[in-house]
């Protein structure tokens, strides 16, 4: 089976069926989508901010992290269900989309900015755990965090520009 | 109504926003970025309210690290909404989903107000070892389902006919 019979089968599966059905099934994934973006994007920019030791810096970046690394997770979780049950319906064009493939290249650079951070940088947290404003690889790695996550955003959003979305007012413009 | 508003929507200042193809995309990104950051925030600060983040600070040094953020993010969320009312006027005005969404907003702002008041002008507030009141903490819990609710009916002004059926002005055009 190659790649274009392998995203067709999807797109024609009864869950990828199912999500494109009349009613309100797309809508309502589509807004849990946007609750889990709204869940990792504002819980990971907290976490950046503090490395970059522009805000929550009364507290050490250890017990921000904690507070946060279970939002952040359920919230990517959230956002890798609805994500893969949005793209199944339109799967067979959108795994050739540019911006849904910049999408996925964007958010594997965030994975790997974040392991790097948490393989190397966090090793000797012990040193600038209070330490304001944070050492440099610790505030690279919140710079990038928050511009790759940005652009993942970006990115997702202009996807429902590249593609034909239900919109009445499309002949009226 | 909808002659006023397709008369409107003509207007040099709407059609130019409605026809540059990076205006609307722009104000949507931001929108989401800024939801992501009030959101988060408000979040935050009913997980401090119920003992859940932010230990070890009081509720009133919480808030006083999260609600700058939440404000601006409101000013940024109502100059991108307004620029994309100007842009496509029908397709939100006439949004069952849009009124519903200024209905909670109000009252999510309301509790918001009600409860900063509180914060500061309550001692109790202000010491991380004393518990907040119950009621107080249920008007936080409520504020997150508030802004839950507003993030779905912000997705589903773009649904509108499909969510509400005969009940949407935009079913009838």
């Amino acid at each position: 089976m190659n790649l274009d019979e392998f995203f067709a089968s999807l797109q024609y599966s009864a869950i990828g069926e199912w999500v494109n059905s009349a009613g309100p099934t797309f809508p309502i994934i589509e807004s849990l989508h946007v609750v889990a973006i709204a869940l990792v994007f504002g819980t990971i920019l907290i976490v950046d901010l503090r490395l970059l030791g522009l805000a929550s810096t009364s507290r050490p970046f250890t017990a921000v992290a904690h507070d946060l690394l279970k939002l952040t997770w359920g919230g990517f979780v959230l956002a890798v269900i609805t994500g893969v049950l949005l793209f199944l319906p339109n799967a067979t064009t959108l795994w050739l989309n540019f911006e849904f493939r910049t999408k996925m290249m964007l958010l594997l650079l965030a994975g790997i900015n974040m392991l790097v951070f948490e393989l190397v940088t966090v090793r000797r947290v012990g040193v600038w755990d209070i330490t304001v404003p944070p050492p440099n690889a610790a505030r690279i790695a919140g710079l990038l965090s928050i511009g790759l996550w940005g652009g993942v955003i970006v990115y997702g959003r202009l996807i429902g520009f590249a593609s034909a979305v239900n919109d009445p007012f499309a002949l009226l413009l | 109504m909808v002659e006023f508003l397709t008369n409107f929507s003509q207007n040099p200042v709407s059609v130019a926003l409605a026809t540059s193809p990076w205006v609307v995309p722009t104000m949507q990104c931001i929108h989401i970025m800024a939801l992501a950051i009030i959101f988060t925030s408000v979040l935050l600060i009913a997980m401090r309210m119920l003992g859940y983040a932010w230990g070890g600070q009081s509720v009133r040094q919480t808030v006083d690290r999260f609600m700058p953020w939440a404000v601006a993010s409101l000013v940024a969320l109502t100059l991108t909404g307004l620029v994309m009312i100007l842009a496509e006027p029908l397709r939100e005005i006439l949004a069952l989903s849009f009124w519903f969404k200024m209905l909670l907003l109000a009252v999510g702002i309301a509790i918001s107000i009600r409860f900063l008041r509180r914060v500061h002008t309550d001692a109790a507030y202000a010491d991380a070892t004393v518990d907040p009141d119950p009621g107080t903490r249920t008007a936080t819990v409520l504020t997150v389902v508030v802004w839950l609710a507003i993030i779905f009916l912000g997705r589903f002004i773009a649904y509108d006919a499909l969510i509400w059926g005969p009940l949407s002005p935009i079913g009838y055009i």
